[in-house]
């Protein structure tokens, strides 16, 4: 369904140091967020990203999205190019890409639109009723707390029902009883996904297969059960553990 | 031509309008206050140069401005002035706003031509300008009275003015996008560009040697269409000659902008987000 081939990233971009020489002669740094990055997610599955801090993982997402160019490598979407395809995505990135000015209603009421749907109303009904959002959902977004403005990015997310959904942090600041209930909810969803998270315990439970990203580099690759079986030297490891022990050392 | 204008496309640009118009009217006393000063500022310097220069020089006219008409002339040219420059930095406020929103990748995924998104901002911008036309407008027919055809024609290069202006600034949204670094060349265009439209002054007060500059802008054409619905100095062909201009600005830069838009944000990405 995805499939990601050999793709490298490299920012170009001009570095923080101010002088009259860098103002006439700006200096580029390079900074290579991805290298070399090859998967394949099949259609169904639900597939987790871990890495430290600026590993990467955010950048592949915003390459799988059409947001950021790849600097090399290739990358499809159902055997489409990502331009062609993104009317199949949902895209979560963190709690961004909703409208402070604007209710929450109304931001899935344009999104809708903008995805032609007929009938946005009743998705907005529908999507109220399985994310428990009803409550707040006409207030302004510049008055929700941190976990309803994630709720509100997911439910933009799904608004379209695209097949596929790219989520960057979609659990980052909700509250555990509630991180559970969207777990539970992801699952159901029976969509192709690609999830970044920090915590371990949810990508455990969620996806089926796991990939660690240290410094832009694809180190392992494999069900939770697989990973473990890596560390040898230790006796019941758990995914925290390898996740450490794969992303120490430069 | 059908699939230029099916319905879902335009349910598609007056949902990207609504959108526009939600954040715009957010604090609506703020937005519609400051769109009613905009045309009276310069307006009002302009109005007391020209009383003294005919209350001290003694001159009844001054080309074709005179003692009686000066004031609803400079009405005119404060609303196509006022328009211009709301459309001009249109783009380059709105992509800067959204991409420290974070919302300009709603803009930047969506499966929506950015023609559609052009189109739909246009419109928005017509609606938010029609506050202040309307009133201006009103004023102005109230001080001197115009046939309802000329007040048409004068609302019709308004906004096929703004079209064209719109078109330009969607270049403006490029580089707040892609390379704000020399967003500033904008600003030098814009200073060049106003004061070759001679919006509050004749093309006389510009230095021979550069006339050919208004000749070229296509705003000052517009600007030259609605002044002589007060001044009667262009013929009936110069009129028309001046509207297929200004008709062909509001056709084509859109689509240039479009398309440098396009190029650019693809080549470049997105940078400073
Ligand atoms: N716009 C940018 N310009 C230059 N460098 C960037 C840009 N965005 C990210 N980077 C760099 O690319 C690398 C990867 O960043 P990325 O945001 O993908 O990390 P991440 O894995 O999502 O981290 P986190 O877990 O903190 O969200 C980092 O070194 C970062 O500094
Ligand atoms: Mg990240």
């Amino acid at each position: 369904m995805i499939s990601i081939r050999n793709l490298t990233k490299v920012y170009y971009d001009y570095g923080p140091k101010r002088s009259i020489r860098t103002f006439f002669f700006p200096e580029r740094e390079r900074i290579v967020a991805l290298e070399h990055v090859s998967l394949e997610v099949k259609a169904g599955e639900i597939y987790a990203l871990l890495g430290p801090n600026g590993a990467g993982k955010t950048t592949l997402i915003k390459i799988l999205c059409g947001l950021l160019k790849p600097s090399s490598g290739e990358v499809l979407i159902d055997g489409n190019h990502v331009f062609g395809a993104q009317r199949m995505i949902g895209l979560v990135l963190g709690d961004s890409m909703v409208y402070n000015l604007m209710t929450g209603r109304d931001n899935l009421d344009y999104l809708g639109h903008l995805y032609r749907m007929s009938d946005t109303q009743k998705r907005i009904r529908e999507l109220t009723g399985f994310l428990e959002i009803g409550e707040w959902l006409d207030r302004y977004v510049s008055e929700y707390s941190l976990g309803m403005r994630l709720k509100l990015c997911l439910a933009r997310a799904l608004m379209h029902d695209p097949p596929v959904l790219l989520l960057d942090e979609p659990t980052l600041g909700l509250d555990p009883r509630y991180a559970l209930y969207i777990r539970d909810k992801i699952k159901e969803l029976g969509k192709t996904i690609i999830l970044t998270t920090h915590y371990m315990e949810e990508a455990e439970a969620l996806s089926e297969r796991i990939a660690i990203l240290h410094r832009g580099r694809l180190v392992a690759e494999g069900t939770a059960r697989e990973l473990k079986d890596r560390l040898k030297s230790e006796r019941d490891p758990s995914l925290t553990d390898v996740f450490i022990a794969l992303t120490t050392g430069p | 031509m059908i699939h230029f204008l099916s319905i879902n496309r335009l349910r598609i640009i007056w949902a990207i309008a609504k959108k526009d118009l939600k954040i715009a009217f957010r604090f609506p006393k703020n937005f519609i206050a400051s769109r009613l000063i905009e045309p009276i500022r310069l307006f009002i310097v302009f109005g007391l140069v020209y009383q003294s220069f005919f209350s001290l020089t003694a001159s009844e006219t001054f080309g074709s401005w005179s003692k009686e008409n000066y004031i609803p002339t400079l009405l005119l040219g404060g609303i196509f002035y006022s328009s211009f420059a709301y459309a001009y930095s249109r783009f380059r406020l709105s992509f800067l706003s959204e991409k420290y929103w974070q919302t300009i990748q709603i803009f930047l995924t969506a499966p929506v031509s950015k023609a559609d998104f052009l189109v739909g901002s246009a419109l928005a911008v017509a609606i938010e300008l029609s506050i202040p036309t309307s009133c201006y407008l009103a004023l102005f027919q109230f001080i001197y009275p115009v046939s309802p055809v000329s007040l048409f024609l004068i609302l019709m290069t308004l906004y096929l003015m703004l079209l064209g202006t719109l078109g330009f600034s969607l270049m403006q949204g490029a580089f707040a996008i892609s390379n704000q670094n020399y967003l500033f060349i904008f600003d030098y265009i814009y200073a060049g560009w106003s004061l070759f439209s001679c919006f509050y002054y004749t093309s006389a007060a510009i230095p021979e040697a550069l006339r050919f500059l208004t000749t070229i802008n296509p705003v000052y054409h517009a600007m030259e269409i609605a002044r002589a619905m007060v001044f009667h100095h262009l013929s009936c062909v110069q009129i028309l000659i001046s509207m297929a201009y200004v008709l062909f600005f509001a056709m084509v830069v859109p689509f240039l902008g479009a398309a440098f838009f396009r190029k650019v944000v693809r080549e470049l990405g997105v940078r400073g987000f």
